[in-house]
């Protein structure tokens, strides 16, 4: 193609290349604002010259693309669910904090009347108001405990029934997401464009990446697997397979099936992950906690009680019922029955001498008792651990839904930082980035051993 | 920064300081602002050698919460670079930019650098 009019069709056709391009840029301003719109971009080609004594045919439209960087969409489908994971997690248990009250105001605060019951008894031990005093403040310590494990098990039943929505929600973007399938391979075989299709789907897969993490992997069709937990398959094609959630046992809480086949313990990301490991985990673990601070105040009080002598000389009773176990403890914790129906059955006295204190002072110094974790703590300060350790897993997992989130924004920020240039310095760049953080990381080692010993030493 | 009767820095002060630049390094990673990133090489140093001499009386109110934030600041600090250290390693990875040798001289990809010859 050679001369005037040759000349003139490859301009032509170069024209028309550059009109269709900025038509495809108009089109991205006009989506800047829309969800999951991926921007779109030209693949201009350079046409081959035709013969050795012309340079070529200019360029022509190869094609519209979307810009999907898969490297970038991978790590956002990783981030995505650790940070939501960490996000479902922090919210739960800022309501466990909630339910656990304020420092003074909250069981310790039942634990500290307690005490001081038997302190005034103490010092009139032969008044019976002061032996009723001590077993309504032991009734009001043994309803805080319950209270409060009442108040843990509502926690643990929310999060169940968030559980069950999460999972309906799953299921929905898995009948979705399997539906676009289908019209993708539709349109692709048809050679129709199915870049809608495939923006729905990019924002299908991205709000399902939030709720359980998946692993995605595209079909030649067009369409994509999803698949969670051990290569679960949650959409192969057109055809989606549901999550079924069923209540087990007593406590109704679900348990999670896919094909029958038990996939809870599976699932240890996105917003499920985290709901899961609350219910499942965190939730339990404060519960026990509880229990072993009722069974000590319990297994305490009642050897205390039982050495000594109450108010007709006879040996005393156990004050609280016996606890079975540990597991338990704090739900069932009552004073016995006997002895809060006749407040002459308190033993104050280490002797048959009714007016001997010296049991009730010893029931009082109980209170500063190192009785708990192998004579390491009060029990208060029992309390005050576990109130620290809800508090700090909430702190910790707030953290990390920040920290999974800016990994997000950094990858778009390196992105950014390292377009329009060469491949060559793209890669120095990254390189020199990578160099840096790596001079500062190698102290990083130093510093978490140090600080976990500081942490260690204060006793936290 | 504060020092005890012993002249050494105190230990409350250090952690906090300790907790400021690793959440300036994670400010830094997380914004992929290569000169922030250097910036806090030569406080870590500092804070490095300090840290293993940490003495003396301390607030047992005030360090615990301290060096929590540190530590936190500390995990935020490494994960945005174990971040930054997967995308550059796979970028380079998917535009077939694999240096030819790693830091300690070996050859970091053996089929690729076993496969060139220079003689043609």
């Amino acid at each position: 193609m050679s001369g005037l009019f040759g000349m003139l069709s490859v301009a032509a056709r170069s024209l028309e290349a550059q009109r269709f391009g900025l038509d495809v840029v108009g089109q991205n301003i006009a989506n800047v604002n829309t969800a999951g719109y991926s921007r779109r971009t030209v693949d201009f080609a350079a046409l081959p010259p035709t013969s050795p004594l012309n340079a070529g045919g200019g360029v022509e439209v190869q094609g519209v693309r979307a810009i999907r960087d898969a490297l970038l969409d991978r790590r956002l489908w990783q981030e995505r669910p650790a940070a939501a994971m960490q996000g479902a997690i922090a919210d739960a248990l800022s309501i466990v904090e909630v339910a656990l009250g304020d420092p003074g105001a909250s069981l310790d605060a039942a634990l500290t009347e307690f005490f001081d019951a038997w302190g005034r008894l103490s010092e009139d031990p032969t008044s019976t108001t002061a032996r009723q005093q001590v077993i309504l403040k032991g009734e009001a310590l043994a309803t805080s405990f319950a209270d409060m494990t009442g108040r843990l098990t509502l926690a643990q039943r929310d999060t169940d029934t968030r559980i069950r929505g999460v999972v309906d929600q799953i299921n929905a973007l898995a009948s979705e997401i399997a539906s676009l399938n289908e019209s993708i391979a539709k349109g692709v075989a048809m050679g129709t464009d199915v870049q809608v299709l495939r923006d729905r789907q990019g924002e299908a897969i991205k709000s399902l990446s939030e709720l359980v993490a998946v692993d995605v992997i595209a079909r030649e069709d067009g369409g994509y697997d999803v698949t969670f937990g051990l290569g679960r398959p949650l959409v192969i094609g057109a055809s989606d397979f549901q999550i079924t959630a069923t209540p087990v046992g007593p406590s109704g809480l679900v348990t999670l099936s896919a094909n029958g086949v038990d996939v809870g313990g599976e699932i240890t990301s996105g917003v499920l992950g985290g709901l899961l490991q609350v219910r499942d985990t965190l939730i339990p673990g404060y519960i026990s906690r509880l229990d072993e601070i009722a069974y000590a105040v319990a297994t305490e009080v009642n050897t205390r009680h039982q050495a000594a002598f109450d108010a007709n000389g006879a040996a005393g009773l156990a004050f609280f019922d016996p606890p079975a176990a540990t597991a338990g403890a704090a739900a069932a914790l009552a004073v016995n029955a006997v002895v809060a129906a006749d407040p002459a059955l308190v033993a104050a006295a280490a002797t048959p001498d009714p007016g001997d204190n010296s049991a009730a002072r010893d029931l009082a110094a109980l209170r500063d008792s190192r009785v708990m974790f192998g004579g390491t703590a009060t029990l208060h300060e029992a309390w005050g651990r576990l109130v620290y350790q809800a508090g700090t897993d909430t702190q910790v997992a707030r953290q990390e839904e920040r920290t999974r989130r800016e990994i997000v924004m950094q990858v778009e920020a390196l992105r950014d930082s390292v377009s329009g240039v060469s491949l060559d310095e793209e890669a120095a760049g990254l390189i020199r980035f990578q160099r840096a953080y790596e001079a500062n990381a190698r102290f990083f080692t130093t510093v978490d051993s140090v600080l976990q010993t500081l942490l260690t030493m204060v006793g936290r | 920064m504060g020092v005890t009767a012993t002249g050494r820095p105190d230990p409350t002060d250090t952690v906090n300081r300790l907790a400021s630049v690793l959440t300036d390094l994670g400010d830094a990673l997380a914004k992929a602002d290569l000169d922030g990133v250097l910036a806090q090489q030569s406080h870590l140093d500092e804070l490095a050698r300090l840290l293993p001499d940490l003495d003396g009386p301390f607030d047992r109110d005030t360090l615990p919460p301290a060096a929590m934030a540190a530590l936190l600041a500390l995990r935020r600090a490494r994960q945005l670079g174990e971040g930054l250290t997967q995308f550059a390693a796979a970028t380079r990875a998917a535009r077939g930019l694999v240096a030819p040798y790693d830091r300690d001289g070996r050859p970091s990809d053996p089929v690729r650098a076993g496969s060139f010859d220079a003689r043609g």
